[in-house]
């Protein structure tokens, strides 16, 4: 099993109780899966994706990643499996806004301390896969909302990670740049990353394998995907 | 880090108000530092420009606990006996006429008992120094002159050197030229020639006198004896020289120092202090600065997250952090180093004269260093504790967008800084109060003369030209009778030695009538006077009476003493009547016939010693100053007195006039000159520190706008919401006004040598600044408390 979590729980203090935005969270993700989480605003979502993608460390329960016990890591062993293993795509895009879009992308590259050389021959080829070669050495206000995510996603990549996380990745872009985007991560599911997207989108959802429902932090259901249906709509 | 070097030239191109802002601060608070360390460096730490400048020593000769630290020229000539010292060798300064190569002047000169220049290890440009011959009394006279006065008067011929001069009316062959690297004594104004004291006709009858105790003394410490070993040696020398000369050397002792502290030692409390302050005013920049990129990072919280997010370690996020301050502080280094270049010439036009090796005060590579490792530390300094507070961010929060509102430790650790600042600025703002009020003190000190519309000139008579006691005489009467009759002086007057002029001469003397006692033996500041000098210098007479024309060289041997003399030696009794004999010059025993006040010697805040006054006529030196007092203001009367005295003598070269101000100006430069520093630093902290609670106080009201406009809206007023913005400011001074007193009171003790008629912890002074930070506090206060009242209610919900 790729990913695995157990009783999850997050809450945060409240008067004299407390108020929980997870609770008893048990999942099982496997590889190659494509699966997207649904669910209310409010349903603690985002707050999963972001402990699956190990930026949140305060929460309860546990969590196993490619067998390893995140929980029981400490933060810079956490980084490290991160790191080599997991790549973000976020709804706001998060670029870098005082570098290039090359520069953006080769980020990623020099915090896993890959070679000058490797990272110039990497970010070419991401360039290129992604065909935004023309774009590289304008900043992130120079471009529309979804080639922003474009790069997000690219950036997300770039360093072949197993699972994609993705927060909302179409909910600031128009539907033609939706499209674009999902079926940007069909393709990336089809050559073997995981895709895990948080998606207020039925139709985005459909691309996927597998939903599972969040309500007032409960999984609620799982549902398989007509990923047919979806793709003609 | 290649690329985090580019990525923090980005992000400062981008802000450049931000990056303005902070590299004018960093670059005036590096560059007024770098200036003092190049004077502390120059002055103090730099050793001095001879060979084996360590093994210089300096003898310091005097009655114990008095260690002012001259010797007689028969004392320096036993200490040469001493194994673990060599090249003993006494100097003095004075001034000594040429003529003949060209107009008449008066060099500063100094006189030497041995061959200085080996004792220093100079080599010479031309020619040779002195050797034993050359400085036993009755031997040929001989010069050596230095290179700048070879250029002007000798066309740099090497033909001088053998050349004759003619040198205080006697010939004298020139025979060595020193180069101008070779400054010795180390003064002011450099020395033009080298002359031996025992071939000068005064300096010969000096040379023979024990009890005539004139040369300062420094000699080269032999490679194997410590300083330790040479002081117990010259010490033991000192004592049998009390023993076997109880008449002119009893109670005296000998004490060693390296010549370097000897020059400069005195300076070095005064100095230490000043850097101290202006580091101080470096910190208040750097916590200012630090407040700057704290409430900058509070903006960079989204781009640190996604940093994180993407895979930056702590570490890596503080080290690209530490890289844009680190190019900050080095950009302000930059500008930094260009403004000390000014600061230092700045502080050495103002600066006092008689703080040496002032003038050759320069931005070496020395300073070039410490200014580089000072930038680079200011830089760390300032954004160490930013970068650890703004790496800390929750990336996880930040990301989903669920974070907002006030950063709490940030705002916390902005306050802590604003508070340290103003704790800093109330120990420097005491510190130049206490040194304010020390130089009021000083200025208010009563000096014993009157120093306005008054001027004083020197005049150093040639012994070939004036060789007799009636020449010299002579030419003092009808001197001091040509000026009293220039139109606008109302007086005129001789002294062979000018107070507050830096010449005091201490003579001993011995009370007759009672045992030979060490307690009737004792050293006055001396002074050969005409008549009316008194009258002409204001000094009050106390008792008795003071010279009259009758009191001349034929007339029986008077003395006047000081109030402190008559109350030292005879407190149980009238002096007046009682004789006296003096060390020099004497001419038998002399009675006491006038009491006149105290006046102030060498310096002003030094308590009065003994003086005596003998007729000019009854001791005639071959030097003297004269005195005019004006009528009205005196400046124009300058030129009447220099062509009266070439009228006089046309071969006599007039000395420099100056006001009897300037004298007493002079002897308090030296704490003005500190003072004025210690009181910009000070100034420069406060603004900075006032700076530094307005930004807070600013930022905290754009954070709190939510805040004031719920409170609006639930019926605050305009007087709520400004007593809230204030006591913000209150809270903070006061917690800094609580350090900084503490702080203070500790830290100040340091300044005690420095202070005079004020004490460290004085409680005037510090209320006093307590009270001017806080209106600093309340100033920086008013502009964001303003801006608080005006906040719109609704406008500020609605942004919610």
């Amino acid at each position: 099993m790729l990913i695995s979590l157990r009783n999850v729980e997050k809450s945060y203090p409240h008067g004299v109780g407390r108020t929980y935005v997870l609770r008893r969270v048990n999942l099982d993700i496997k590889e190659g899966e494509f699966v997207s989480i649904m669910g209310p605003s409010g349903a603690g979502k985002s707050t999963l994706l972001h402990i699956l993608g190990m930026h949140d460390s305060a929460w309860s329960g546990e969590y196993y990643f490619m067998d390893q016990p995140v929980h029981r890591l400490n933060p810079k062993q956490r980084s490290e499996l991160h790191k080599k293993h997991i790549g973000f795509v976020f709804q706001s895009y998060h670029l870098l806004d005082n570098l290039t879009v090359y520069e953006n992308l080769e980020i990623p590259l020099s915090y896993r301390n890959v070679s000058r050389k490797d990272r110039q021959s990497m970010v070419a080829d991401i360039l290129d896969r992604f065909q935004i070669v023309g774009k590289k050495d304008l900043y992130p206000n120079q471009l529309s909302g979804g080639q922003q995510q474009l790069v997000g996603v690219a950036r997300a990549v770039i360093a072949n990670p197993q699972v994609v996380l993705a927060d909302e990745p179409t909910g600031n872009l128009h539907s033609a740049q939706g499209k674009e985007i999902m079926e940007l991560f069909r393709s990336l599911n089809d050559s073997g990353a995981t895709i895990v997207q948080v998606t207020h989108s039925e139709v985005n959802a459909s691309y996927g394998t597998r939903i599972i429902q969040l309500r007032d932090g409960w999984v609620v259901d799982e549902e398989t995907s007509n990923q047919t249906s979806a793709a003609t709509v | 880090m290649f690329s985090d070097l580019r990525h923090a030239l980005r992000i400062l191109r981008q802000a450049p108000g931000f990056t303005l802002l902070v590299v004018i601060v960093l670059a005036i608070g590096i560059g007024a530092t770098t200036s003092i360390f190049s004077v502390v460096n120059g002055v103090l730490l730099k050793p001095l420009p001879f060979p084996d400048a360590d093994r210089l020593i300096a003898i310091q000769s005097g009655l114990r606990g008095d260690h002012g630290g001259t010797a007689s020229v028969p004392d320096i000539t036993d200490m040469q006996a001493a194994r673990t010292v060599r090249d003993v060798v006494g100097y003095t300064g004075g001034t000594a006429i040429l003529t003949g190569h060209g107009e008449a002047k008066t060099l500063l000169t100094s006189f030497v008992t041995g061959d200085l220049m080996a004792t220093l290890g100079v080599p010479l440009l031309l020619g040779r120094s002195f050797t034993a011959d050359d400085v036993r009394i009755g031997a040929a006279p001989v010069a050596v002159i230095s290179e700048r006065l070879w250029t002007d008067r000798f066309g740099r011929q090497p033909s001088a050197v053998g050349s004759v001069a003619t040198i205080e009316g006697q010939p004298v062959t020139i025979i060595g030229v020193a180069p101008d690297s070779f400054d010795f004594p180390i003064q002011a104004k450099r020395v033009e020639a080298w002359l031996p004291i025992a071939t000068t006709q005064i300096g010969a009858q000096f040379a023979a006198v024990r009890g005539a105790h004139l040369m300062h003394t420094i000699a080269r410490r032999q490679p194997d004896a410590s300083i330790e070993q040479a002081a117990a040696e010259l010490d033991a020398i000192g004592e049998r020289l009390a023993r076997d000369y109880p008449k002119s050397n009893a109670g005296r002792s000998i004490r060693v120092v390296p010549l370097q502290e000897r020059i400069v030692g005195e300076h070095r409390t005064a100095l230490t202090v000043l850097l101290a302050a202006v580091a101080g005013v470096l910190l208040i920049a750097c916590a200012n600065v630090a407040n700057l990129l704290l409430a900058r990072g509070i903006g960079r919280r989204r781009e640190i997250a996604i940093r994180s997010a993407l895979g930056a370690g702590r570490a890596r996020i503080v080290r690209q952090l530490l890289m844009e301050s680190v190019l900050l502080a080095v950009i302000a280094g930059g500008a930094g180093i260009l403004l000390s270049q000014w600061g230092v010439a700045a502080i050495v036009a103002a600066s006092p004269l008689d703080i040496p090796r002032l003038q050759g005060v320069r931005v070496d590579r020395t300073v070039l260093m410490f200014a580089a490792l000072l930038s680079a530390a200011t830089g760390i300094g300032f954004g160490i504790i930013p970068a650890f507070q703004v790496s800390r961010a929750d990336a996880g929060e930040t990301l989903k967008g669920t974070t907002g509102g006030i950063d709490v430790r940030s705002a916390r650790t902005r306050q802590l800084l604003v508070a340290g600042e103003v704790a800093l600025s109330l120990v420097l703002l005491v510190g130049a109060g206490l040194l304010g009020r020390t130089l009021l003190n000083l200025e208010r000190v009563e000096v014993g003369f009157v120093a306005e519309r008054a001027l004083a000139m020197e005049i150093s008579l040639p012994d070939t030209r004036y060789p007799s006691p009636e020449a010299r005489i002579a030419f003092q009467r009808r001197t001091v009778d040509a000026l009293g009759a220039i139109p606008g002086v109302r007086s005129a007057a001789a002294t062979s030695t000018l107070p507050l002029s830096g010449n005091d001469m201490g003579i001993g003397f011995r009370i007759e009538g009672r045992a030979v006692r060490d307690e009737d033996r004792g050293n006055a500041a001396y002074h050969a006077i005409s008549s009316d000098y008194f009258a002409t210098m204001g000094i009050r007479l106390l008792r008795g009476r003071v010279f009259t024309e009758r009191d001349d060289e034929h007339g029986r041997g008077v003395i006047v003493i000081s109030d402190t003399m008559a109350r030292t030696y005879w407190p149980n009794e009238d002096p007046l009547g009682k004789r006296i004999t003096v060390s020099y010059g004497n001419t038998g025993s002399r009675e006491v016939i006038g009491i006149v006040a105290d006046v102030k010697e060498s310096a002003v805040s030094e308590p009065s010693r003994a003086e005596m006054y003998t007729p000019f006529a009854q001791t005639p030196w071959p030097f003297f100053t004269v005195v005019v007092r004006a009528e009205h203001d005196p400046a124009p009367l300058a030129a009447a007195l220099r062509s009266t005295i070439t009228r006089l003598d046309p071969e006599q070269p007039p000395g420099d006039v100056q006001t009897l101000g300037y004298f007493v100006r002079e002897a308090t430069a030296q704490p003005r000159f500190t003072a004025t520093l210690a009181a910009a630093f000070a100034l420069l902290a406060t603004v900075l520190a006032g700076l530094g609670i307005y930004g807070v106080l600013a930022y905290g009201v754009a954070q709190r706008r939510r805040e004031i406009g719920i409170r609006m809206a639930l019926g605050a007023r305009a007087a709520d919401v400004r007593a809230l913005v204030v006591g913000q400011a209150v809270a903070l001074s006061g917690i800094g006004v609580a350090i900084g007193v503490a702080a203070a009171i500790a830290l100040t003790r340091v300044l005690a040598s420095l202070l005079f008629g004020v004490s460290a912890s004085d409680p005037l002074t510090f209320a006093g600044v307590c009270v001017l930070l806080m209106m600093v506090v309340a100033a920086a206060a008013y502009l964001p408390a303003r801006r608080a009242t005006r906040v719109d209610p609704l406008v500020a919900l609605r942004a919610d």
